[in-house]
């Protein structure tokens, strides 16, 4: 789920990143130096999230999955770009939050099993 | 419209051109493929079935990367030599390995 | 960029073309079959409402012996798989008075089902032999996934801004939006696409490039298999009888021996007859690689013939390249995200087909050639999906008692294909797309009437609920096509870059 979360960050921050885009996703928070540092951001945020999935225990079939996922997230935020894209911030709430519970779970299991 | 047989999309030369890199495309890449699952499968160092698989998997890399050689090497005779260059060391390994049963 | 890559774009985008086309309508039904296959038993749950029984795995497969080895005794094969959460029923294929049926068998009595019918086999067997006999339609298949991967890596070295265009969708623009929507479904999935298009490609290995094989064995291919899936014990009949040990314990000892993983096939070969092997595979479902291990035993006595765990690299790659494309081993979500990949696939196919016509049609009238084209477009793309919504109907309206049902309802899909595909050739396709899709759209509304709502488990509630959905998603599309008048032409005078 952290994978998920993360992936979805990532890829909608690159999208953020490429001038053709910025202005629709971004809107009031769209600012020259900002826009600037996204690519970077994204392309981080994509590759932690690579690296969360193949860090389970099930590290196989969870690759597969983020392949899978790369997809969903990808046409969700092409989509909302396209006919929504005041959808496409509200979903960047989304997208954090389900990392956030994912890191939360994941920790509690940790600590259950510690 | 074109006037002379050898100008314009539609002239032989054109065609020639064409039809020499999709038979190198097709029928090569799969000679090609072949050729080396053939020369893979008879002298790689391990137990028979599993060289028969390696050299199988690798054969099917092998073609289309010969497919879209065939297309964008620089004139139609240099993708037929590209092909040939790499068919026979192949068909000679080969040949000189020699059938194991 | 320089003039020579422009070159090199310009060359690999006609190959990306032409690739496309030749094959396309075959590589369409392939991967729309596919997309389906995917949910392969749970659309064959959904076909035999009836059949709502479960029993425990191993007193299933016992139940089915039983009842195999009074109704087919002189069968030469009883191939079986496994009833799991998935799929209640065991699936048998056994040869019968000379022809090779296939039948759901209830795991409780062991008998056929009362809906006979092929389920989800259909698609699955369609996808890859496309109704053809053996071996056309398997190296028509392999052929065409070669050209799909020729077509794939075509397409992403024509691709000018791969990366840059890749948030990109305009509406309403014509031709200009049917590429970015074809672009769009090739570039977000495309680790899936290379994926599926190469695994598929060696599956069929076997057929398509053999010359590894018979470069190393010669004739003896049989000593390939052997070699290959050491767990299994070939010999020839002998003529003698005998009756078949049980296979409940035998099951047991593989689950023993398989370290506690359940077990997925069981292939009873020469049963009845003193030299029958009893080989049991355990289940593709608990990792990703295919075929990880398998046990023989003698059928008269469940002796142990042969046991075998895979273990070497070159065979386990290709087992785990296997695996992925037959996506056994997926969790649920993750088997969602196989048909989402499929479908985007399906619909990349689709859309670079009307693109072909679309590119075209912008530039100048379309010649004859393109003309046939665009009506085989509407034949093939609209009435595919309508043969097979047809087999789901035709499960649900054929009599249950009806001789060779299995076959009727095959029949009944690809006659309406056929027939779809006459209409897309005879009618302008302004008229052929709205009236074929909208007897789709119908034809989902349709098919989940025929079961009361309360009765059937998630399988047929989640069916039911994606033909609606299909419904829905279609009449909008279909609203706008009757709605809107000619297309107008603009053409373009400018030599347009490919």
């Amino acid at each position: 789920m952290i994978a998920a979360g993360l992936l979805y960050l990532g890829l909608f921050a690159l999208a953020a990143g490429m001038s053709r885009h910025a202005p629709a996703l971004l809107g009031p928070w769209h600012a020259p130096h900002r826009v600037a540092r996204l690519p970077r951001a994204g392309r981080t945020l994509i590759l932690v999230s690579l690296a969360a999935a193949v860090m389970t225990p099930d590290w196989s079939r969870a690759l597969v999955a983020w392949f899978g996922l790369a997809p969903l997230a990808a046409g969700i935020v092409l989509l909302s770009l396209t006919f929504a894209p005041r959808l496409a911030r509200v979903s960047v709430v989304f997208a954090i939050a389900l990392a956030v519970v994912g890191l939360a779970m994941a920790l509690a299991g940790a600590g259950a099993a510690a | 419209m074109a006037s002379g047989a050898q100008s314009g999309r539609r002239g032989w030369r054109y065609r020639s051109n064409v039809a020499a890199r999709v038979v190198t495309g097709s029928l090569g890449a799969y000679a090609v493929a072949a050729l080396l699952a053939i020369a893979l499968a008879r002298t790689l160092p391990m137990a028979r079935v599993e060289a028969v698989t390696v050299a199988t998997l690798l054969a099917f890399l092998a073609a289309p990367a010969v497919t879209i050689w065939a297309f964008l090497a620089r004139g139609p005779w240099r993708a037929v030599a590209g092909v040939v260059v790499v068919a026979l060391p192949l068909a000679a390994i080969a040949w000189m390995a020699g059938s194991p049963v | 960029m320089s003039a020579v890559r422009e070159g090199a774009r310009q060359v690999m985008a006609w190959l990306h073309g032409w690739t496309g086309l030749l094959l396309g309508w075959v590589l369409f039904v392939m991967c729309f079959a596919g997309t389906l296959s995917v949910f392969k038993p749970e659309i064959g749950r959904w076909m035999r409402p009836e059949a709502a029984a479960t029993a425990e795995p191993v007193a299933a497969i016992a139940a089915a012996g039983n009842w195999l080895s009074r109704n087919a005794p002189d069968a030469t094969g009883w191939y079986l798989s496994v009833p799991d959460r998935r799929m209640n029923t065991v699936e048998a294929s056994y040869d019968s008075g000379g022809a090779f049926l296939y039948r759901a068998l209830d795991p409780v009595s062991g008998a056929p089902v009362a809906r006979e019918t092929l389920g989800g086999e259909f698609f699955y067997r369609l996808h890859f032999e496309l109704e053809l006999p053996f071996p056309w339609g398997r190296m028509l298949a392999s052929l065409a996934a070669a050209f799909m991967l020729v077509a794939l890596i075509t397409g992403i070295i024509a691709h000018r801004r791969i990366f840059r265009d890749f948030f990109t969708f305009r509406t309403g623009k014509g031709q200009r939006s049917w590429l970015d929507g074809h672009n769009a479904l090739g570039v977000l999935a495309l680790p899936f696409h290379l994926m599926i298009t190469f695994t598929g490609l060696i599956t069929l290995a076997s057929l398509s490039m053999p010359w590894g094989i018979s470069a190393a064995y010669g004739d003896d291919v049989a000593a390939m298999y052997r070699e290959q899936i050491p767990g299994i014990a070939e010999r020839a009949a002998t003529g003698v009888k005998a009756p078949l040990a049980p296979l409940a314990p035998m099951l047991h000892e593989a689950q023993r021996r398989f370290g506690g993983a359940a077990v997925g096939r069981v292939y009873v070969i020469n049963p009845g007859d003193s030299a029958a092997v009893v080989t049991v595979y355990r289940a593709d479902s608990g990792q990703i690689g295919y075929t990880p291990a398998e046990i023989s035993f003698d059928g008269a006595t469940g002796r142990v013939l042969a046991a075998w765990t895979e273990k070497r690299p070159a065979i386990q790659t290709y087992n785990v390249l296997y695996g992925l494309h037959m996506g056994r081993f997926a969790p649920s979500l993750t088997r969602w995200l196989y048909f989402l990949g499929g479908a985007m696939l399906t619909l990349a196919i689709a859309t670079g087909l009307v693109l072909w016509i679309v590119k075209r049609r912008e530039r100048a009238p379309l010649s004859l050639a393109n003309r046939v084209l665009e009506r085989l477009n509407a034949g093939v793309l609209a009435g595919v999906p309508l043969g097979c919504i047809a087999y789901l109907l035709a499960n649900r309206l054929l009599p249950l008692d009806m001789v060779d049902r299995s076959a009727g309802e095959v029949s009944a899909a690809l006659w309406t294909a056929g027939i779809a595909l006459a209409i897309g050739a005879v009618l302008p396709s302004r008229l052929a797309w709205p009236l074929l899709l909208g007897l789709v759209a119908a034809g989902c509304a349709i098919a989940p009437l025929f079961v009361p709502l309360g009765q059937g488990d998630a399988a047929i509630l989640i069916g039911n609920l994606m033909l609606l959905g299909v419904a829905a998603a279609l009449l909008p599309l279909v609203w706008r096509q009757i709605r809107r008048p000619s297309v107008p032409v603009s053409r373009r005078t400018a030599r347009v870059p490919a």
